[in-house]
């Protein structure tokens, strides 16, 4: 395992940091719906990208890298807590219907809470698929290669989570319960913190 | 409604939300200050091989907390004491041949600052984030606990299994230390609490992990 030791590589690995911590924070944010949350997976994500600096550095997009530990950090994590992976699973019928409904509630949403929650009300890999698409913009096949799964599944996961974004969106209930996600708060421990 | 209109107004969705996302200042700066590299860690750990210690010894582990200290870290150092101030803690050299450390609850911690004060006053340390370090046969608890204790403002000693109450600072007798030994200090990013140790210089293995609050 290599670490970040010379003091230029070290430089190097700085700028890529202070290049990349925003996006990736956000991305993280989006994921999770949380601040202290997505603090904690920029942070590993740095960690890891670190012990591989002399590989990374030499990539051609070191910030494609990082952004693809922190999207699975993420998943790591939500299937630890749970292990349902049915909402990869193709489901046809009714799309046409449900994309107008959604992009009617797509456009209507004009604020970051209620986007946020909405987004946090659908399983981790259907938020996944969904920042990485239409947020980070990537192809279909990049954001199969970040899930390991087919381009099939990307398009239709993108497909049944915009459609339950936009019914989340426009009922404002949460819909039929979903695998757990990142928990936001941290649990209590017998030692002392700050305050 | 074609696909494409979809996934243009998911993206639109998508730059409306995350162009209202503020990075905490506070958030961007732990993240670009923090030490992503460990400090010779693998050259310590060689050296714990070769020296082939046997048996296991409950280690003893102090959670210094260290939260919520403001009144202690602003009170005037004695006439004939040094102070090294930082954002994220002071450590104040006493008369008394004692060094008092009081960290700032919420500022970045970092690790070599530490370290750097420790050994401008003397004192033998290893400072770490995320890693626990000890000794395996630790050093005698009485030593342990002369060289490192918890004190209210007033000097009120601070039993190591008690919460930590909020004005507590840290005392350093460096003069109890056995030869051979330093102080390890070990931060936790992720529970932003401090633990304090003795070890040999000479035999210790670190891990990750937060250590059970307490003696052990």
């Amino acid at each position: 395992m290599e670490w970040v030791r010379d003091a230029a590589s070290k430089r190097q690995f700085e700028g890529f940091a202070a290049e990349a911590s925003d996006t990736l924070f956000r991305t993280g944010y989006l994921m999770t719906g949380d601040l202290k949350d997505a603090e904690d997976l920029v942070q590993e994500t740095f960690l890891r990208v670190a012990r591989r600096w002399s590989r990374v550095q030499s990539m051609d997009h070191p910030a494609a890298y990082a952004r693809r530990i922190l999207i699975n950090l993420v998943l790591r994590d939500s299937d630890r807590r749970s292990r349902q992976k049915a909402e990869l699973e193709p489901q046809g019928g009714g799309a046409e219907a449900a994309d107008q409904y959604a992009a009617r509630a797509l456009r209507a949403v004009d604020d970051l809470a209620e986007f946020q929650w909405a987004l946090a009300q659908l399983p981790a890999r259907q938020r996944a698929v969904l920042v990485l698409r239409y947020w980070a913009d990537l192809p279909v096949a990049e954001v199969a290669g970040i899930l390991g799964c087919s381009a099939g599944t990307v398009k239709s996961t993108a497909s049944r989570a915009a459609a339950r974004l936009g019914a989340v969106l426009s009922s404002g209930e949460s819909p039929a319960p979903e695998p757990a996600t990142r928990q936001s708060g941290k649990e209590a421990s017998d030692v002392h913190r700050p305050a | 409604m074609s696909t494409d209109q979809l996934e243009d107004e998911l993206r639109s969705a998508f730059t409306r939300a995350a162009a209202q996302i503020t990075v905490p200042e506070q958030a961007r700066h732990r993240l670009l200050q923090r030490d992503y590299h460990p400090r010779s860690r693998s050259r310590r750990h060689r050296r714990l091989a070769e020296l082939s210690i046997a048996g296991v010894a409950a280690s003893t582990v102090l959670a210094l907390g260290l939260a919520g200290v403001f009144g202690s870290a602003s009170r005037t150092p004695a006439r004939d004491s040094e102070t090294i101030r930082t954002a994220a803690f002071t450590l104040t050299k006493n008369a008394n041949g004692t060094a008092t450390l009081t960290l700032t609850a919420d500022q970045m911690f970092n690790p070599g600052a530490l370290q750097q004060a420790m050994q401008q006053d003397g004192i033998p340390a290893l400072v770490e984030t995320d890693s626990y370090c000890s000794s395996s046969p630790a050093p005698p608890g009485a030593a342990w606990a002369a060289t490192l204790s918890l004190q209210l403002p007033d000097g009120t000693p601070v039993s190591p299994n008690q919460p930590v109450p909020a004005d507590a600072v840290t005392v350093i007798n460096p003069a109890a230390m056995p030869a051979g030994t330093e102080l390890f200090f070990g931060y936790f990013n992720s529970d932003r609490t401090l633990t304090g140790n003795l070890i040999y210089t000479s035999s210790y293995s670190c891990s990750s992990g937060l250590p059970s609050h307490g003696a052990g």
